[in-house]
Protein backbone atom coordinates (compact mmCIF):
# COMPACT_ATOMS: atom_id res chain seq x y z
CA UNK A 1 0.00 0.00 0.00
CA UNK A 2 1.64 3.43 -1.20
CA UNK A 3 0.78 5.63 2.13
CA UNK A 4 1.32 9.58 0.44
CA UNK A 5 -0.38 12.05 1.97
CA UNK A 6 -3.09 12.03 -0.41
CA UNK A 7 -4.23 8.61 0.57
CA UNK A 8 -7.09 8.45 3.41
CA UNK A 9 -5.09 6.42 6.24
CA UNK A 10 -1.90 8.77 5.97
CA UNK A 11 -4.11 11.75 6.41
CA UNK A 12 -5.69 10.50 9.61
CA UNK A 13 -2.29 9.52 10.71
CA UNK A 14 -1.37 12.81 10.60
CA UNK A 15 -4.26 14.26 11.88
CA UNK A 16 -4.31 12.37 14.62
CA UNK A 17 -0.63 13.05 15.77
CA UNK A 18 -0.98 16.77 15.33
CA UNK A 19 -3.94 16.62 17.56
CA UNK A 20 -2.04 14.87 20.03
CA UNK A 21 0.58 17.35 19.98
CA UNK A 22 -1.33 20.65 20.13
CA UNK A 23 -3.37 18.75 22.71
CA UNK A 24 -0.30 18.33 25.37
CA UNK A 25 0.71 22.13 24.04
CA UNK A 26 -2.27 23.06 25.50
CA UNK A 27 -2.63 21.05 28.97
CA UNK A 28 1.70 22.23 29.31
CA UNK A 29 0.74 25.81 28.65
CA UNK A 30 -2.86 25.93 31.10
CA UNK A 31 -0.13 23.97 33.78
CA UNK A 32 1.97 26.68 33.38
CA UNK A 33 -0.15 29.79 33.81
CA UNK A 34 -2.97 28.29 36.26
CA UNK A 35 -2.60 29.36 39.69
CA UNK A 36 -1.60 26.93 42.18
CA UNK A 37 -4.35 24.84 44.37
CA UNK A 38 -4.75 24.36 48.06
CA UNK A 39 -5.98 21.01 48.33
CA UNK A 40 -7.87 19.58 51.85
CA UNK A 41 -7.23 16.23 53.01
CA UNK A 42 -10.11 14.91 55.27
CA UNK A 43 -8.30 12.73 57.41
CA UNK A 44 -10.50 10.00 59.19
CA UNK A 45 -9.18 7.96 62.41
CA UNK A 46 -8.36 4.46 62.74
CA UNK A 47 -9.19 4.71 66.63
CA UNK A 48 -9.48 7.86 69.17
CA UNK A 49 -6.50 9.59 67.92
CA UNK A 50 -7.42 12.16 71.11
CA UNK A 51 -6.56 10.05 73.13
CA UNK A 52 -2.91 10.20 74.94
CA UNK A 53 -3.10 6.76 76.31
CA UNK A 54 -4.11 5.41 73.06
CA UNK A 55 -2.15 7.29 71.02
CA UNK A 56 1.23 6.38 73.48
CA UNK A 57 -0.14 2.52 73.03
CA UNK A 58 -0.26 2.45 69.24
CA UNK A 59 2.75 4.09 68.65
CA UNK A 60 6.44 2.86 68.07
CA UNK A 61 8.08 5.85 69.58
CA UNK A 62 7.21 9.10 71.26
CA UNK A 63 10.29 11.38 71.71
CA UNK A 64 11.37 15.22 71.57
CA UNK A 65 12.78 16.25 68.32
CA UNK A 66 13.90 18.99 66.71
CA UNK A 67 12.97 19.37 62.71
CA UNK A 68 16.24 20.20 60.62
CA UNK A 69 14.88 20.17 57.12
CA UNK A 70 12.52 18.68 54.42
CA UNK A 71 14.45 15.35 52.70
CA UNK A 72 11.53 15.55 49.85
CA UNK A 73 7.99 14.90 49.05
CA UNK A 74 6.44 11.42 48.10
CA UNK A 75 3.84 12.57 45.97
CA UNK A 76 1.84 8.74 46.02
CA UNK A 77 -1.21 8.80 47.79
CA UNK A 78 -0.84 11.62 49.87
CA UNK A 79 1.34 13.48 49.31
CA UNK A 80 3.70 12.82 52.17
CA UNK A 81 6.54 15.57 53.24
CA UNK A 82 9.41 13.46 54.39
CA UNK A 83 10.97 15.59 57.43
CA UNK A 84 14.57 15.13 58.84
CA UNK A 85 14.78 15.55 62.48
CA UNK A 86 16.97 15.32 65.41
CA UNK A 87 16.18 13.06 68.65
CA UNK A 88 16.45 15.24 71.37
CA UNK A 89 15.03 13.08 74.10
CA UNK A 90 13.18 10.01 74.27
CA UNK A 91 9.89 9.02 75.92
CA UNK A 92 8.97 5.76 74.46
CA UNK A 93 11.33 3.84 72.23
CA UNK A 94 15.28 4.29 71.80
CA UNK A 95 15.98 6.24 68.60
CA UNK A 96 18.94 7.88 67.85
CA UNK A 97 20.40 10.71 65.54
CA UNK A 98 19.10 11.98 62.71
CA UNK A 99 15.47 10.18 61.39
CA UNK A 100 13.17 10.95 58.65
CA UNK A 101 9.53 11.53 59.81
CA UNK A 102 6.83 11.55 57.07
CA UNK A 103 3.47 13.29 57.95
CA UNK A 104 0.60 13.30 55.45
CA UNK A 105 0.00 17.20 52.88
CA UNK A 106 2.89 18.66 51.46
CA UNK A 107 4.15 20.65 48.03
CA UNK A 108 3.85 19.04 45.01
CA UNK A 109 4.88 21.42 42.06
CA UNK A 110 2.49 24.61 42.73
CA UNK A 111 -0.13 22.89 44.16
CA UNK A 112 -0.03 22.40 48.04
CA UNK A 113 -2.53 19.55 50.39
CA UNK A 114 -3.14 20.53 53.51
CA UNK A 115 -4.90 17.89 56.33
CA UNK A 116 -7.92 19.33 57.95
CA UNK A 117 -7.00 20.46 61.29
CA UNK A 118 -3.66 19.81 61.41
CA UNK A 119 -0.23 21.91 60.86
CA UNK A 120 2.53 20.72 58.99
CA UNK A 121 5.71 20.67 61.13
CA UNK A 122 8.21 23.96 60.72
CA UNK A 123 11.60 23.49 60.25
CA UNK A 124 13.58 24.82 63.16
CA UNK A 125 10.61 23.92 65.87
CA UNK A 126 11.19 21.51 68.45
CA UNK A 127 7.99 18.73 68.85
CA UNK A 128 7.01 16.20 70.95
CA UNK A 129 6.36 13.27 68.01
CA UNK A 130 4.49 10.08 68.04
CA UNK A 131 5.22 7.60 65.47
CA UNK A 132 4.93 4.13 63.92
CA UNK A 133 7.91 2.52 61.59
CA UNK A 134 6.97 3.31 58.14
CA UNK A 135 5.67 0.87 56.01
CA UNK A 136 6.16 2.68 52.77
CA UNK A 137 9.90 3.68 53.83
CA UNK A 138 12.24 1.50 55.12
CA UNK A 139 14.06 3.17 58.23
CA UNK A 140 11.38 6.15 57.79
CA UNK A 141 8.96 6.92 60.95
CA UNK A 142 5.33 7.93 59.64
CA UNK A 143 3.94 10.61 62.35
CA UNK A 144 0.79 9.91 63.84
CA UNK A 145 -2.40 11.91 62.79
CA UNK A 146 -4.49 13.80 65.03
CA UNK A 147 -3.69 16.36 67.52
CA UNK A 148 -1.05 14.16 69.36
CA UNK A 149 1.19 13.03 67.03
CA UNK A 150 3.02 15.94 67.13
CA UNK A 151 3.17 19.05 69.87
CA UNK A 152 5.18 21.71 69.50
CA UNK A 153 7.52 22.35 72.20
CA UNK A 154 8.61 26.14 72.45
CA UNK A 155 9.94 26.69 75.82
CA UNK A 156 11.74 24.44 78.73
CA UNK A 157 8.32 24.96 80.73
CA UNK A 158 6.63 23.20 77.47
CA UNK A 159 8.99 20.69 77.37
CA UNK A 160 9.09 19.47 81.23
CA UNK A 161 5.11 19.62 81.09
CA UNK A 162 5.29 17.10 77.48
CA UNK A 163 7.92 15.07 79.28
CA UNK A 164 5.03 14.61 82.36
CA UNK A 165 2.48 13.99 80.59
CA UNK A 166 3.69 12.01 77.63
CA UNK A 167 5.58 9.66 80.47
CA UNK A 168 2.50 9.26 82.46
CA UNK A 169 0.78 8.12 78.86
CA UNK A 170 3.28 5.53 78.51
CA UNK A 171 2.71 4.47 82.00
CA UNK A 172 -1.20 3.80 81.23
CA UNK A 173 -0.53 3.21 77.53
CA UNK A 174 -3.30 0.83 76.25
CA UNK A 175 -3.69 -0.85 72.64
CA UNK A 176 -6.56 0.68 70.80
CA UNK A 177 -9.33 -1.53 70.49
CA UNK A 178 -10.53 -0.93 67.14
CA UNK A 179 -6.92 -1.30 65.80
CA UNK A 180 -6.51 -4.91 64.76
CA UNK A 181 -3.85 -6.51 66.47
CA UNK B 1 -29.93 35.14 74.91
CA UNK B 2 -33.00 33.77 76.15
CA UNK B 3 -34.20 32.23 72.50
CA UNK B 4 -30.69 30.39 72.75
CA UNK B 5 -31.15 29.41 75.93
CA UNK B 6 -34.60 27.80 75.19
CA UNK B 7 -33.85 26.32 72.19
CA UNK B 8 -33.10 22.76 72.54
CA UNK B 9 -30.31 20.63 70.67
CA UNK B 10 -29.69 22.79 67.61
CA UNK B 11 -27.67 20.86 64.89
CA UNK B 12 -25.85 22.21 62.17
CA UNK B 13 -25.41 21.41 58.78
CA UNK B 14 -21.68 19.83 57.85
CA UNK B 15 -20.57 20.56 54.57
CA UNK B 16 -16.70 21.03 53.29
CA UNK B 17 -17.36 23.33 50.55
CA UNK B 18 -15.75 20.53 48.23
CA UNK B 19 -17.08 17.73 46.85
CA UNK B 20 -16.64 15.60 43.87
CA UNK B 21 -20.01 15.83 42.25
CA UNK B 22 -20.08 16.39 38.87
CA UNK B 23 -22.83 16.94 36.32
CA UNK B 24 -25.34 15.42 38.97
CA UNK B 25 -23.27 11.96 39.42
CA UNK B 26 -20.22 11.14 40.67
CA UNK B 27 -18.01 8.86 38.33
CA UNK B 28 -15.77 6.93 40.12
CA UNK B 29 -12.59 4.85 38.52
CA UNK B 30 -11.94 1.86 41.03
CA UNK B 31 -8.68 0.42 42.25
CA UNK B 32 -9.07 -1.25 45.69
CA UNK B 33 -9.20 -4.16 47.02
CA UNK B 34 -11.95 -3.86 49.49
CA UNK B 35 -15.54 -4.53 46.92
CA UNK B 36 -17.74 -5.28 49.33
CA UNK B 37 -17.52 -1.74 51.10
CA UNK B 38 -17.21 -0.12 48.15
CA UNK B 39 -20.30 -1.67 47.13
CA UNK B 40 -22.01 -1.54 50.59
CA UNK B 41 -20.62 2.24 50.56
CA UNK B 42 -22.24 3.78 47.13
CA UNK B 43 -25.70 1.77 47.32
CA UNK B 44 -25.63 3.43 50.79
CA UNK B 45 -25.71 6.70 49.49
CA UNK B 46 -27.31 6.03 45.68
CA UNK B 47 -30.47 5.06 48.00
CA UNK B 48 -30.97 8.76 49.17
CA UNK B 49 -31.74 10.31 45.84
CA UNK B 50 -30.63 11.06 42.29
CA UNK B 51 -26.86 11.97 42.59
CA UNK B 52 -25.36 8.62 41.50
CA UNK B 53 -22.08 6.95 42.36
CA UNK B 54 -21.60 4.70 39.20
CA UNK B 55 -18.07 3.59 37.59
CA UNK B 56 -16.59 5.73 35.15
CA UNK B 57 -17.37 4.82 30.97
CA UNK B 58 -15.00 6.07 28.12
CA UNK B 59 -17.35 8.61 27.59
CA UNK B 60 -17.31 9.93 30.63
CA UNK B 61 -14.75 11.68 33.15
CA UNK B 62 -13.43 10.49 35.90
CA UNK B 63 -14.75 12.14 39.03
CA UNK B 64 -13.34 10.38 42.00
CA UNK B 65 -10.29 7.82 42.27
CA UNK B 66 -10.89 4.72 44.70
CA UNK B 67 -7.83 3.27 45.90
CA UNK B 68 -5.45 1.89 48.93
CA UNK B 69 -3.07 2.32 50.68
CA UNK B 70 -1.00 0.98 53.41
CA UNK B 71 0.93 2.82 56.10
CA UNK B 72 0.59 2.41 60.33
CA UNK B 73 -0.53 6.93 59.66
CA UNK B 74 -3.35 6.12 62.70
CA UNK B 75 -5.97 6.40 59.75
CA UNK B 76 -8.61 4.29 58.42
CA UNK B 77 -8.41 6.31 55.16
CA UNK B 78 -8.72 10.05 53.80
CA UNK B 79 -10.89 11.92 51.11
CA UNK B 80 -8.70 14.78 49.24
CA UNK B 81 -9.99 17.42 46.56
CA UNK B 82 -7.18 16.83 43.24
CA UNK B 83 -6.55 18.74 40.82
CA UNK B 84 -7.98 16.26 38.53
CA UNK B 85 -9.73 13.55 39.81
CA UNK B 86 -10.51 13.45 43.60
CA UNK B 87 -9.05 10.48 46.17
CA UNK B 88 -10.38 8.37 48.46
CA UNK B 89 -7.36 6.43 50.11
CA UNK B 90 -8.60 2.94 52.14
CA UNK B 91 -5.47 1.66 54.03
CA UNK B 92 -5.08 -1.67 53.86
CA UNK B 93 -2.98 -1.41 57.23
CA UNK B 94 -6.05 -1.18 59.24
CA UNK B 95 -8.58 -2.44 56.66
CA UNK B 96 -6.88 -6.44 56.50
CA UNK B 97 -7.58 -6.73 60.43
CA UNK B 98 -10.87 -4.83 60.75
CA UNK B 99 -14.60 -6.37 60.80
CA UNK B 100 -16.86 -6.32 57.71
CA UNK B 101 -18.92 -3.69 59.52
CA UNK B 102 -15.80 -1.23 60.36
CA UNK B 103 -14.57 -1.36 56.57
CA UNK B 104 -17.55 -0.67 55.34
CA UNK B 105 -18.35 2.10 57.68
CA UNK B 106 -14.72 3.75 56.80
CA UNK B 107 -15.16 3.69 52.99
CA UNK B 108 -19.12 4.79 53.51
CA UNK B 109 -17.82 7.72 55.61
CA UNK B 110 -14.98 8.51 52.90
CA UNK B 111 -17.77 8.18 49.77
CA UNK B 112 -19.51 11.20 52.66
CA UNK B 113 -17.28 13.36 51.69
CA UNK B 114 -16.53 12.88 48.13
CA UNK B 115 -20.43 14.01 48.08
CA UNK B 116 -19.65 17.19 50.51
CA UNK B 117 -20.56 15.90 53.98
CA UNK B 118 -17.51 17.30 56.50
CA UNK B 119 -17.11 15.61 60.11
CA UNK B 120 -20.10 15.80 62.40
CA UNK B 121 -21.22 14.14 65.38
CA UNK B 122 -20.03 10.42 67.04
CA UNK B 123 -23.20 8.94 66.38
CA UNK B 124 -23.35 9.48 62.56
CA UNK B 125 -21.28 7.57 59.78
CA UNK B 126 -19.49 11.12 59.19
CA UNK B 127 -17.87 11.14 62.94
CA UNK B 128 -14.40 12.01 62.30
CA UNK B 129 -13.51 7.99 63.56
CA UNK B 130 -16.33 6.16 61.91
CA UNK B 131 -14.66 2.89 63.35
CA UNK B 132 -14.30 4.49 66.90
CA UNK B 133 -17.23 3.45 69.98
CA UNK B 134 -20.54 2.43 68.14
CA UNK B 135 -19.55 1.94 64.47
CA UNK B 136 -22.16 3.23 61.48
CA UNK B 137 -21.79 1.52 58.92
CA UNK B 138 -24.76 3.75 57.26
CA UNK B 139 -25.97 7.22 57.06
CA UNK B 140 -27.51 8.02 60.16
CA UNK B 141 -30.60 11.30 60.60
CA UNK B 142 -28.18 14.16 60.69
CA UNK B 143 -25.99 13.10 57.49
CA UNK B 144 -29.21 11.88 55.61
CA UNK B 145 -30.22 15.93 56.66
CA UNK B 146 -26.82 17.23 55.31
CA UNK B 147 -27.31 15.25 52.17
CA UNK B 148 -30.33 16.28 51.44
CA UNK B 149 -29.99 20.27 52.28
CA UNK B 150 -26.63 19.69 49.71
CA UNK B 151 -28.45 17.55 47.32
CA UNK B 152 -32.07 17.43 47.34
Amino acid sequence: MNLTLRSLPARIVVGVIVAAVLAAIGWYAYEAVRPGRVNLIRPSYAFDLTDREQVAGHADNIFIARVDGIAGVDADRGPRTIFRVTVVENIKGNLTGTVLVRQLGGKVGKDVWVVENDQALAVGSTYVLATKQSLQQKGAQVLLAGPLGHEIVATSVDRQAALTVWRDAVRNQRRPATVPD
Amino acid sequence: MLLLAVTPGVAYAHFTGRDSVDGGEIRYDDHTQWDDSRNHGIAQWNALGNVDMKPDAWNTYTDLDIQDYSEADGLCGFYSNEPGADDVNLNNHYYSGYTTKQRRACTTHEFGHAYGLDHSYADQVMDSCPVCTTVYDTPQSHDRSDWRQLWG
